[in-house]
């Protein structure tokens, strides 16, 4: 029998988090629901307290209030259950910050099987990537314009990786701060002028069905019929801060290597 | 009467006190009194309100209905299914695609709004005060309106309201000194803060015309720090205003702390002094720590933007200006997270001064409307203190996703959680006042309760983006945004309502209509949720704040209908205010007069004197405190309360004053 998760409770309403295509995403969620389910509890017992006690405790000429300052034990107890459950829920989550954000950490990934660079701007997004051999400065590289194409990570039915397909992206920008966000991959790392900051991560769900064919036939409300994912800007850059579109494509390996094979082949020729 | 009107042997103090004759200008408008001082915050700040509320409508509308609709295929389809065609078909799809512009508003300031079908007739168009854009908001102005709402709830409305109106108003009378420690220091905070109010509204007529601050009221550089041609000076008056808001709260902090320090009554020890006194005193500490930094940081920006000094900018930047790509000429060398780090250094501790001095008066109102001692009443104090002292060390949980070292993030997410514990310990000690009370539903007690209800809400959503793993995610969506009014709205404004309410009768010796404040609250209360809740929704879905316009985006369309259920909901929210609105200023000039200084029936020492006080609060010499601020329902006296200033076996030998009869009387007799 599988264990239960939280998540395995979760709402199954139309309005909800994204689906998720990424393997990170998945403990994101699974973090999420853990808060939800813990926050949930206590605001339906504290509500229905107070509700309670205002009901039980209206005024009532007959009876007299109680006359007291206070209870030292239960004092201790509301400080201390509490610290002991939010305090581990913290500890417990650094491990999922750090397999996304923390290159020292042990579960960040040691190898990137493709590395892109994207400068941002306003309003849009500069996508280079290496070319055909793999090397930036060289004369394949080539860029694209709010168009960012990787190869996705092929898993089974049971969720194990087939092979790895990390995507790292050099983020960085030219005038002011932009935020690269792709809700169905849960990331987000703001894009930061004067300086070049790393970030990872990989899809788990091929936009277009390789020869290959593995993908999550997961249902979604997003880009399932124009078989897009799209990345916005999640930090105030200017007036068409809300325009700042990037569309992520996510291809099997081989259909990924053609197409940069073509981009590099003509980015040569010039 | 008879217990709180001290007996005529302290005239002699009383003459030297009554005997100045001042003008009128110098009594109420210049005045060095800390209550007109305090109702001069009040009244400003009451009318801040009201434009801020103005901007937020604004900001709504604009979300939900953003300029540039065009119906799908699909929808046409539809259209066309249902029999129509020609132009019967084309005004069905003209219709449809139409934006209302905000009412009234839009037209004046964009020109008048044409259909799609007026406009393909080439009907005339005038323009408005800001230009011409089809009576429809401007995406630039979009973010004008939003920073502006911000900056002018903050730092106009509740900051100044909680401890300037508040804090003035009530710290002298709860402590019982005659007045603040620097009488003039704090006519001159409110005249600072009321520069900084005409410098930042000023900057909605500066050229181009209505272009204000216009990078959020983070205002993050590069995008505030570099002046471009299109934009005016509204960016750097907004700096000034900010640091006058700033001189204004160290100025006042320093006299709230020395007030509260010195001045206190014979036998009001530190721990006799009410919850109300006691936020105030630690938001105090908070103000003076913290504001000197956001000031500095401002005064950096200024630098930055007219002086040529490089704090924010990092060398080599270039900007697209029209197609063309052009290098900032400036040497650089800066660093722009380093903004980050300054600013929230002061605003997060300011979001503890934003709710703070709120928790204080709600406590306050808790105990008097139900009748009981603060549960927990050391425990509450400790509580306000970890919260300011946490305060100090989580700034950077507003930058997870900034860039900043990520071990950092950790250290950050572990303290915040932290922050998270003195909070949930205030709202089980409020559950425990309320535990066995006689409560009384009035007006100031129904607010309180919302406060409580509410923050229990903001207070949780915290601890989503307290963990930074799920904050990768709601970071910047509307999450945040509903979290944020959860605690600045319907905690700390309804915190003031409360406030106000509860204290009404002192500061004006009137009453307020307690039904017409009643339906004030459920009305607020229903469309205040109607508002921020679904804001958690959309945010769980990715919904990125600060967007002029969601019709980029397909994920994004789904909340078309959400966003404008809220934005009327918003409407009905600023229209239930109007209600309160008349009831004040009716109050004020015609609401019942008070039969008696203590018509709530409640302990502490601001209801031992007159309503209103006199100059100087007390004719004769101050009170003395007998004993703790919160004695309800003892069971050795005949009364429900034991009044701060008489002492216990007055008060069991002969009852105190009763309350005025006018209705909600809190009293169980």
């Amino acid at each position: 029998m599988q264990d239960l998760r939280p998540s395995d409770f979760a709402p199954t309403w139309k309005w909800w988090l994204p689906p998720n295509y990424s393997s990170f995403g998945m403990d994101v969620d699974e973090l999420y629901y853990w808060i939800f389910w813990i926050t949930t509890i206590t605001f339906v017992l504290v509500e229905g307290v107070m509700v309670w006690f205002c009901f039980k405790y209206r005024k009532d000429p007959a009876r007299k209030a109680v006359y007291t300052h206070g209870n030292h034990k239960l004092e201790v107890a509301w400080t201390v259950i509490p610290t002991v459950i939010l305090v581990a829920l913290g500890v417990l989550s650094n491990k999922t910050w750090a397999k996304i954000k923390n290159p020292a950490d042990s579960a960040y990934p040691k190898e990137f099987q493709t590395t892109v660079k994207i400068s941002a701007h306003q309003f849009a997004w500069e996508v280079t990537y290496p070319g055909s051999d793999g090397k930036f400065d060289t004369g394949d590289d080539f860029t694209k314009t709010n168009t960012l194409n990787v190869p996705y990570e092929p898993v089974d039915e049971q969720g194990n990786v087939l092979h790895e397909e990390n995507v790292r992206i050099m983020l960085t920008a030219q005038d002011v701060i932009h935020s690269f966000f792709c809700p169905v991959l849960r990331l987000k790392q703001d894009a930061v002028p004067g300086y070049v900051g790393n970030v990872w991560f990989d899809v788990q769900r091929a936009t277009s069905k390789g020869p290959d064919g593995h993908y999550f036939a997961a249902e979604g409300r997003f880009s399932d019929d124009d078989e897009v994912y799209e990345i916005a800007c999640a930090e105030l850059c200017g007036l068409g801060h809300s325009q700042m579109r990037m569309q992520l494509k996510a291809l099997p390996r081989v259909e990924w290597q053609k197409w940069v094979d073509q981009m590099s082949a003509e980015a040569t020729k010039k | 009467m008879s217990t709180t009107t001290p007996a005529p042997a302290a005239t002699a103090h009383a003459a030297g006190h009554a005997h100045h004759e001042m003008s009128f200008l110098r009594k109420y408008v210049f005045s060095t009194d800390h209550k007109v001082i305090g109702l001069q915050y009040l009244f400003t700040g009451l009318l801040t309100f009201m434009i801020g509320g103005l901007l937020a409508l604004m900001v709504r509308w604009q979300v939900a209905y953003p300029a540039g609709k065009q119906l799908t295929d699909t929808e046409k389809a539809a259209l066309q299914a249902t029999g129509l065609s020609g132009t019967a078909l084309q005004d069905a799809i003209d219709e449809a695609e139409n934006v209302p512009p905000f009412p009234i508003l839009g037209e004046l300031l964009w020109g008048t709004h044409l259909t799609p079908k007026e406009q393909r007739e080439g009907k005339a168009t005038e323009r408005g005060w800001f230009g011409e854009s089809n009576g429809l908001m401007p995406n630039d102005w979009y973010n004008v309106a939003f920073t502006m709402h911000a900056s002018v709830m903050i730092f106009l409305v509740i900051i100044p309201v909680l401890t300037g109106a508040f804090g003035n108003y009530i710290i002298p009378l709860q402590i019982g000194a005659k007045d603040m420690a620097f009488p003039f220091l704090n006519g001159l905070s409110y005249w600072t803060w009321l520069g900084a109010v005409l410098v930042m509204l000023a900057s909605f007529f500066v050229d181009p015309a209505g272009l204000a601050a216009a990078a959020g009221w983070t205002s993050y550089p590069p995008l505030s720090d570099v002046v471009t041609p299109s934009a005016g000076p509204g960016q750097s008056l907004w700096c000034v205003g900010v640091i006058l808001v700033g001189t204004s709260s160290i100025m006042g902090s320093m006299n709230y702390l020395t007030t509260i320090v010195n001045l206190r009554a014979p036998g009001m020890t530190l721990f006799r002094m009410p919850l109300t006194t006691w936020a105030a005193f630690i938001t105090s500490i908070l103000q003076l720590f913290a504001t000197p930094v956001i000031s500095s940081a401002m005064a950096m920006l200024l630098f930055d933007r007219h002086m040529g000094t490089n704090f924010f900018l990092p060398s080599g930047l270039i900007f697209d200006v029209g197609g063309e790509k052009l290098p900032l000429p400036r040497a650089g060398g800066g660093q722009v997270i380093l903004w980050q780090h300054i600013f929230w250094f002061y605003s997060h501790p300011a979001v503890y001064i934003m709710i703070l001095p709120a928790m204080g008066m709600v406590s306050d109102v808790i105990a008097v409307w139900s009748r009981k001692p603060i549960f927990g009443y050391k425990p509450m104090v400790y509580a306000i203190s970890a919260i300011a002292g946490l305060g100090f060390v989580v700034w950077g949980h507003h930058m997870f996703q900034s860039g900043m070292n990520p071990v950092l993030g950790t250290t950050f997410m572990i303290s915040t959680i932290m922050i998270a514990l003195p909070s949930a310990v205030k709202v089980f000690n409020w559950l425990g006042t309320l535990w066995g009370g006689q409560i009384t539903f009035s007006t100031p007690l129904l607010f309180a309760l919302g406060f409580v209800s509410m923050f229990v809400i903001g207070g949780l959503s915290g601890i989503y983006m307290a963990n930074a793993p799920v904050d990768i995610f709601i970071h910047d969506t509307y999450f945040i945004v509903a979290h944020i009014h959860y605690v600045l709205f319907t905690g700390s404004v309804m915190g003031i309502f409360a406030g106000i309410y509860h204290w009404f009768p002192k500061m004006f010796g009137r009453h307020m209509c307690d039904g017409w404040g009643k339906v004030h609250f459920w009305l607020t209360f229903v469309f205040m949720n109607g508002v921020f809740f679904p804001m958690h929704i959309i945010g769980l879905g990715g919904y990125p704040r600060r967007y002029a316009s969601f019709r980029a985006y397909d994920f994004l369309k789904p909340y078309e209908g959400m966003n404008q259920f809220m934005t009327w909901c918003a409407i009905g929210l600023g229209l239930s205010q109007l209600i309160f609105l008349v009831n004040f200023l009716r109050g004020i000039f015609a609401g019942p007069k008070v039969t008696s200084d203590n018509p709530w029936r409640a302990c502490s020492l601001e209801w031992s004197t007159q309503s209103p006080p006199p100059h100087g609060n007390w004719i004769g010499p101050v009170p003395t405190a007998h004993h703790g601020p919160y004695e309800y329902s003892r069971p050795d006296t005949k009364e429900d309360f034991a009044p701060q200033w008489m002492p216990m076996e007055k008060v069991a030998a002969a009852p105190p004053a009763s309350g005025d009869g006018q209705e909600p009387s809190p009293s169980a007799h």
